[in-house]
């Protein structure tokens, strides 16, 4: 008994130990100040840093160099994995997971249900009428279970401002943000009305002196986080350095009463200062940003005469009905639409997101849902030769057998997801409370009941409009079973008003149906359709990149807005392509029939990820899906241009390394200072899908939450684009006002290199005038916080407390220079 | 309804008064009255290079002040066409320095813009005609000085200015027949308008001067303080704008003049490419882009014909259904192309020709929308875009007489028309419109990229789209501003010119040192009920003079801590320490009259300081400065917590002399110094 109790305490005492050593192997952050800037470059700080201020003597930013530069430690190669966007771009930091919202605005390609991730004004007045909680990027992740770093304290430790991932809401900022409009004295508020009151940043403001005040008064509180916009907004707006320079002075200085407030604080010993942005910045002093109006183009005669759906109203500062911040949807009217003149409302056919402006992301309503509607039209018209009818019913027939396999087997899918759907929702609507929270609740735990509640009526919306959605596949399918007279069939019961249908195949987009062809219906000898003759068709490919202006004033600029159309090719479609096991869909990059590229990846038993560049032209598909292309000898030109950019950091010859496999960290570290920087990486972290669950012991779950689990991963799914159009160095597609001061959105270098920077009190360990060269991105930075905050382990497992708050382990790389107590960070 | 004859002549004879006080007190606003002082000799003319595009002289004057003036060179086109002449002289500044080398008592006083003239007596009848929309005429220039843009010296003379304007307004005017009411309130639109040009010319001349490099003999901080309070004088509580924000107005301004100037430049770029277009933007030396032209090609307007035009944000007629394009008379311009559609040289291989036809002409510094200065094919477009707006405010206001605040239906349908308007974007802003102008003429005076047939034929369009009457003409400027710096010059070599003004001006600063609020309130007062016939001066003496020297190097040093303490977050990390140590010394040792900001300011640098040494010189401000709020802040600073006993014992000696030598504290507050007294005795 005695040796049983010995040998029980000492392994207790050891493991007591050991998970000490493991959770306390992070320095002893405790407390976290987390000034979240939107678009702030990490070179543009590096570069006033540098510079000096004639008037005072100083630096131009001295905090920064008071307080990251010596103090502190620098990420200078700091990168967003991704489209540098903001949406998508904090959905990383904030989770430190891989992406799942890919851009400020998504579509569900099944019901155009948008996703609009940062309007704000729908928010508050659903927060106003109780009903939502949270920002719909944090709904999103709710329903995905992926928690956010603020989760990663308990309501009570932590302060949070508004933000896209924001998690409820206190109108308490708001409000004291307008009182302190004004500043105390008759005269100084004569001179801030006379400067002109900045309505816009009103909470921004008070959440800075909301944080400086805690940071003494409210030492429990071990998470602050501040989040800002007004350099990004200023950037879109200005390239002159003196506007921007103003900008970051304003930042500076707020580093400055930060850092102050928490050296006098008490807890300024554990506390860590981190200032972290989601992307760069794409402006020029000597050049302004030409914007291309995609939706005009795709709304033309050339571009397929599409009714186009976006979610920003074009010309928006320029419209009186722009002031309605409500608008669900916007659809841009084609006065040249083939076959649907009239039909915008129900039949909108392209859905655009140019947020960031420097991409755009584009679906088209399906090619066959095209097609069936098309041959559809001329059913129900009289004027049909018997002949020709006949020929359009088989077609029409063909279409729908093609597709069957793959309709039947999602509609299945989708019926018994939302069945599981239904018994969610009557489960926990039986167990919400039948009253409001009780008021006696504090702010965080009402907003919590409130939270369910609101999840549970957006499944019902979705329940709603995916059965819709059902309802007409299952329609379409019965057609092609019971042989019915199609003239009878009204279009909307087969073909959803708003669906764009299951996403086009490259063959399709290579080969887009946009209506009739000045021919018309045209049978061939054997007296079918032929398809050839009988419709306009679009190549995209073709089309965006052959876009040209007859403007071209800029010495900088090139008469082309397109640089680039990124997709996902299935490897599926690919014959012999050298891999080996763990190989994923390439990613396609076309800039030209001649200069194409395919970004190949795979990945190891380890999850250990690769890639290889492979030069390509020519690359087709055909009708069943496989690819055809050249293989071509990299050169000068080819996309993302890394052959001839003097930055390629590597010492191999280069057309060898770029068409061998190399391992993600060596990409990164030989391609980062490039222009087209880490895009390898960050093309395919953007176009791949992530699997939501993988990670999860999906044994143990519950037979309906798998099936929600898999609707969730659907609904991820149809929100993915067609096509993702990257435009040309300071070309934009903004079609919602101008932005001539500089975009962002690509995968260029200067719109990926973020800041991260950190400085921290005496017991935190974070090294003094440290600077990490290696590069870095955004997918680090989590796993880099909570590992300081030794709430994660060696292998990113968190700890007990965070995996019971929904954590799961990190993918990404842990800054080292920061974490390991030997600190490798150079000192400059 | 006819009023009784009685009442008649007193309006009539009451309106000749009011008018006769107004056109003098106009005069007198901007030029104070002249007394006759024997001659003495010039002072020496100091001449500065600066750049081709502008150079600066500098006058010292024997009475301690300096005549900056910034002159434009004369284009080596200009002397081709026109022989050698001289610069053109755009703006001078006078900074009075007191007559020594210390810049913290230097105070910028006037700016005079010599292109500004007073109205001749013909210029002022034409102002007075209802509805007459035209240009100024060819006037000669007498030998009187010019009159000055604006006093640099903040004071609340502006706000009388609105205040009687409105109390006539109300009393006589809203009581006259439409004729005269319309006259009068014709008159005051062009000479508000007159000044509001001369402010947007001056404001164009130093944005450019400004950012091109060189000496300038001002200091950029002075440049910006100066276009700073141009700009103030459009608020409405501009004039109240205090020292130590003039740097964030300035960035404000150049922020939101940028962000209107890329928007434009973008706009018209998509909506010229949209129409098939040529946009053409016109960088000046500055490096940026203020105007851009818009072209078509001989060889599109055939190819065009009939088809649609969409006219918004452009504000010209289709191009593609004017058949004087397709034979135009007009200039016209040759350019090559490459097969990128870059412009390119003649020789470049490849270059294609076209002949272009310029349509317009639009200035990008406008709110939301570029603005028509120009249009090619239709000369009195852009003359009859401002007209529409005016007209109708010259109506509703000059003929009907209907305020704002007339009813509530007009109220609300006046809203409406503006917020729409300005919504969806018009150009008919009025302030925009006087700098597009003036930045348009500065175009045409210092660039040379122009062809000058080209330039000759905008400047005929400019000339035509002047509304004005009080203006002058385009052509005459040069001449006007030569002649007028001569007489600058002239002026300010007179003993009983310019010098007689700055000593007058620092006789009526000085009644700021030797009289009380109420006092002064009292002298502001007899000001402007004598309709500013009365201004109350000191008389000079050397001691006086010295508390002159005194004061205004204390304004100095208290706009920079003031400034300081607003900004920053500790100053050993970002403020130049020296400047802050020398304006903290000064306070303490001379800073008894020191406002009451100021002792916020230095309390406010107290607690985020972190060397003892600003600490100490924040204490011995505190205690300088004679009044009560900096007493309890010094006692705040007593009680306060963090504060050590070093800095207790300091502040309560302070409050105890302080109190001994009876200086101004609180009741309340001399009760807690007594109180400290016995405790520290006990």
């Amino acid at each position: 008994m005695v040796l049983r109790r010995l040998i029980f305490q000492v392994f207790s005492i050891s493991a007591v130990l050991a998970a000490g050593f493991v959770f306390g192997y992070g320095q002893n952050v405790k407390r976290v100040v987390l000034v979240k800037m939107d678009g702030l470059p990490g070179y543009y700080v590096d570069r006033f840093v540098n510079e000096r201020d004639p008037s005072t003597g100083r630096s131009q930013l001295p905090w920064f160099e008071e307080v990251f530069y010596r103090n502190g430690t620098r990420v200078p190669n700091f990168y967003t994995r991704g489209m540098s966007l903001s949406g998508p771009a904090w959905g990383q930091l904030d989770t430190g997971r891989r992406l799942q919202i890919k851009g400020n605005v998504e579509y569900d390609r099944y019901t155009l249900h948008p996703y609009d991730y940062l309007n704000f004004f729908p928010y508050y007045i659903s927060y106003a009428k109780g009903l939502k909680v949270d920002m719909p990027a944090m709904e999103v992740m709710d329903q995905l279970e992926i928690p956010i770093l603020a989760d990663a304290f308990p309501w009570e430790n932590r302060y949070t401002a508004y933000q896209l991932y924001q998690r409820g809401n206190d109108w308490g900022v708001l409000a004291g943000g307008f009182v302190n409009l004004y500043p105390g004295d008759v005269v100084d508020f004569m001179n801030e009305w006379t400067i002109g009151l900045k309505y816009r940043s009103v909470p921004v403001k008070q959440a800075k002196r909301d944080i400086i005040s805690k940071l003494s008064n409210r030492p429990e509180i071990d998470y602050f986080d501040y989040y800002d916009t007004e350099f990004d907004h200023v950037s879109h707006h200005n390239n002159d350095k003196e506007s921007r320079l103003a900008s970051l002075k304003s930042i500076d200085r707020l580093i400055g009463r930060l850092w102050t407030a928490i050296q006098s604080s008490p807890r300024a010993d554990e506390t860590a200062l981190i200032i972290v942005s989601d992307h760069g910045f794409n402006s020029a002093e000597s050049s302004y940003s030409q914007g291309f109006n995609i939706v005009k183009m795709l709304a033309s005669a050339p571009g397929g005469g599409h009714h186009v759906v976006t979610k920003r109203r074009l010309m928006l500062d320029y419209s009186v009905r722009g002031l309605y911040p409500l608008t669900p949807i916007i659809r841009t009217v084609s006065p040249n639409s083939y076959y649907l003149k009239g039909q915008s409302e129900p039949y909108p056919t392209a859905l655009v997101d140019f947020d960031g402006n420097e991409r755009t992301s584009i679906h088209l309503r399906n090619s066959d849902l095209n097609l069936l509607h098309l041959l559809h039209q001329q059913l129900r018209s009289r004027k049909l030769s018997p002949e020709v009818r006949a020929a359009v019913t088989r077609e029409f027939n063909q279409v729908i057998s093609r597709n069957a396999p793959v309709w039947s087997r999602k509609a299945g899918e989708l019926k018994e997801e939302l069945e599981a759907l239904q018994r969610w929702i009557i489960k926990e609507r039986g167990s919400l409370p039948a009253k409001r929270p009780d008021e006696d609740l504090n702010r965080g735990e009402s907003e919590a009941i409130r939270r369910v509640a609101e999840l549970v009526r957006i499944a019902e919306d979705n329940e709603k409009q995916y059965s819709t959605y059902l309802r007409s596949l299952r329609a379409l399918l019965a057609l092609q079973q019971q042989g019915t007279d199609l003239h009878r069939i009204k279009i909307e019961d087969i073909v959803a008003p708003g669906a764009m249908g299951e996403p086009n195949s490259l063959y399709q987009l290579q080969n887009y149906i946009v209506g009739l062809s000045r021919e018309g219906l045209t049978l061939n000898l054997e007296k079918e359709l032929d398809l050839a003759r009988s419709f306009a068709r679009v190549d995209y490919f073709d089309l965006l990149y052959g876009q040209r202006v007859r403007n071209n004033v800029q010495p900088k600029l090139s008469n082309r807005p397109m640089d680039m159309v990124a997709i996902r090719l299935p490897l599926a479609g690919f014959k012999d392509l050298e891999g080996g096991d763990g190989m994923k869909d390439p990613v396609w990059l076309y800039g030209g029939p001649d200069r194409q590229a395919l970004l190949l990846k795979r990945t190891g038993p380890n999850g250990e990820r690769s890639y290889r560049y492979m030069s390509v032209s020519r690359l087709r598909s055909d009708q069943n899906g496989s690819f055809s292309f050249e293989e071509r000898e990299i050169d000068a030109g080819f996309p993302l241009k890394y052959y001839e950019d003097a930055e390629l950091a590597i010492d191999a010859e280069r057309r060898a390394w770029l068409t061998s496999w190399h391992s993600e960290i060596e990409w990164m570290r030989a391609t980062h200072k490039t222009k087209y920087s880490n895009s390898i990486v960050g093309l395919h972290e953007h176009v791949q899908r992530h699997p939501l669950f993988e990670e999860m012991d999906a044994s143990a779950a519950p037979a309906d939450q798998k099936l929600i689990r898999r609707f969730r991963q659907r609904q991820r799914n149809l929100t993915e684009a067609d096509m993702l159009v990257l435009a040309q160095n300071h070309w934009n597609f903004d079609v919602r006002g101008f932005n001539p001061g500089g975009n962002h959105g690509s995968f260029l270098r200067v719109s990926t290199n973020s800041t991260f920077m950190i400085a921290g009190g005496d017991k935190t360990g974070i090294p003094k005038g440290g600077v990490v060269e290696d590069p870095y991105d955004s997918l680090s930075f989590m796993p880099t916080i909570l590992r300081l905050m030794g709430k994660i382990d060696e292998n990113n497992e968190p700890s007990t407390e965070l995996r019971r708050r929904g954590f799961r382990r990190f993918p990404g790389r842990v800054v080292r220079e920061l974490t390991d107590a030997k600190g490798s960070a150079s000192n400059k | 309804m006819s009023l009784p004859s009685a009442l008649k002549a007193t309006r009539l004879s009451a309106f000749c008064w009011c008018l006769c006080l107004f056109i003098s007190s106009t005069v007198v606003s901007a030029q104070a009255p002249l007394s006759v002082v024997p001659e003495k000799k010039p002072t020496t003319a100091v001449s500065d290079s600066l750049s081709s595009l502008f150079r600066v002289e500098k006058l010292t004057m024997e009475v301690g002040a300096e005549l900056i003036t910034i002159l434009a060179r004369r284009s080596d086109h200009e002397e081709e066409l026109q022989g050698p002449g001289l610069d053109m002289p755009l703006i001078s500044v006078l900074k009075d320095t007191l007559g020594d080398a210390n810049p913290h008592n230097d105070r910028l006083r006037y700016v005079w813009l010599h292109s500004y003239t007073r109205p001749s007596i013909r210029q002022r009848a034409t102002a007075f005609v209802p509805f007459l929309y035209t240009g100024g005429a060819n006037r000669k220039v007498g030998s009187g000085p010019p009159p000055a843009v604006i006093d640099l010296h903040a004071s609340d003379r502006v706000v009388w200015n609105s205040v009687f304007w409105y109390l006539f307004k109300r009393m006589v005017v809203n009581g006259l027949s439409i004729t005269p009411k319309a006259s009068v309130m014709q008159y005051r639109q062009n000479s508000v308008d007159h000044r509001r040009t001369a402010v947007a010319d001056s404001l164009a001349a130093l944005a450019v001067f400004q950012a091109i490099e060189g000496e300038k003999l001002l200091s950029d901080s002075e440049l910006r303080d100066i276009q700073a309070r141009l700009s103030l004088t459009e608020k409405m509580f501009g004039w109240k704008m205090q020292s130590e924000n003039l740097e964030r107005v300035y960035v404000e301004d150049l922020k939101l003049e940028r962000d209107y100037r890329a928007r434009n430049w973008e706009l018209l770029r998509q909506y010229t490419e949209a129409q098939g277009l040529y946009f053409d933007p016109l960088v000046m030396d500055d490096g940026f882009a203020r105007h851009a032209i818009v072209w078509t090609t001989e060889s599109d307007v055939r190819a065009n014909q009939g088809k649609a035009f969409e006219r918004r944000f452009l504000n010209i007629k289709n191009p593609w259904q004017d058949k004087r394009l397709l034979d135009w008379k007009g200039y016209k311009q040759v350019r090559w192309f490459d097969a990128e559609d870059r412009e390119v040289d003649s020789d470049t291989p490849g270059a294609r020709a076209k002949t272009m036809i310029p349509l317009a002409l639009y200035g990008l510094d406008h709110p939301k929308v570029p603005m028509i200065l120009v249009d090619f094919r239709d000369a009195k477009n852009p003359k009859y875009r401002e007209l529409s707006r005016r007209i109708l405010l010259d109506v509703t206001n000059n003929v009907l007489s209907l305020s704002q605040f007339h009813s509530i239906p007009y109220f609300f349908g006046r809203m409406l028309y503006d917020f729409v308007t300005g919504r969806r974007g018009m150009d008919l802003n009025q302030s925009s419109r006087f700098r597009l102008y003036s930045q348009l003429k500065l175009l045409l005076a210092i660039d040379e990229s122009l062809d000058p047939e080209f330039r000759r034929e905008i400047s005929q369009h400019v000339k035509s789209a002047s509304i004005n009457p009080l203006g002058n003409d385009l052509d005459a400027e040069r001449r006007i501003a030569v002649r007028q710096y001569d007489n600058l010059l002239a002026y300010a070599r007179r003993p009983d010119g310019l010098a007689k003004k700055i000593s007058n001006d620092r006789r009526e600063e000085m009644v700021r040192i030797r009289h009380s609020g109420l006092e002064r309130a009292f002298f502001t007062a007899a000001n402007v009920f004598s309709l500013g016939l009365y201004t109350h001066r000191e008389k000079e003496t050397p001691e006086l003079f010295a508390q002159l020297d005194l004061r205004r190097q204390l304004d100095q040093h208290e706009r920079f801590v003031r400034e300081v303490a607003a900004k920053s977050a500790r100053p050993e990390i970002d403020t130049n320490m020296e400047r802050l140590r020398e304006s903290l010394g000064f306070i303490a040792r001379s800073g008894n009259a020191a406002e009451v900001k100021t002792t916020r300011a230095l309390a406010k640098i107290y607690s985020i300081t972190g060397t003892d040494e600003i600490r100490m010189l924040c204490l011995a401000g505190l205690y300088r400065i004679n009044n009560s709020s900096a007493k309890k802040e010094l006692l705040t600073i007593y009680r306060s917590e963090p504060s050590t006993e070093k800095a207790r014992g300091i502040s309560a000696r302070y409050l105890q002399r302080a109190l001994g030598e009876g200086q101004r504290i609180s009741r309340r507050d001399v009760s807690s110094i007594k109180a400290i007294g016995e405790f520290a005795a006990n």
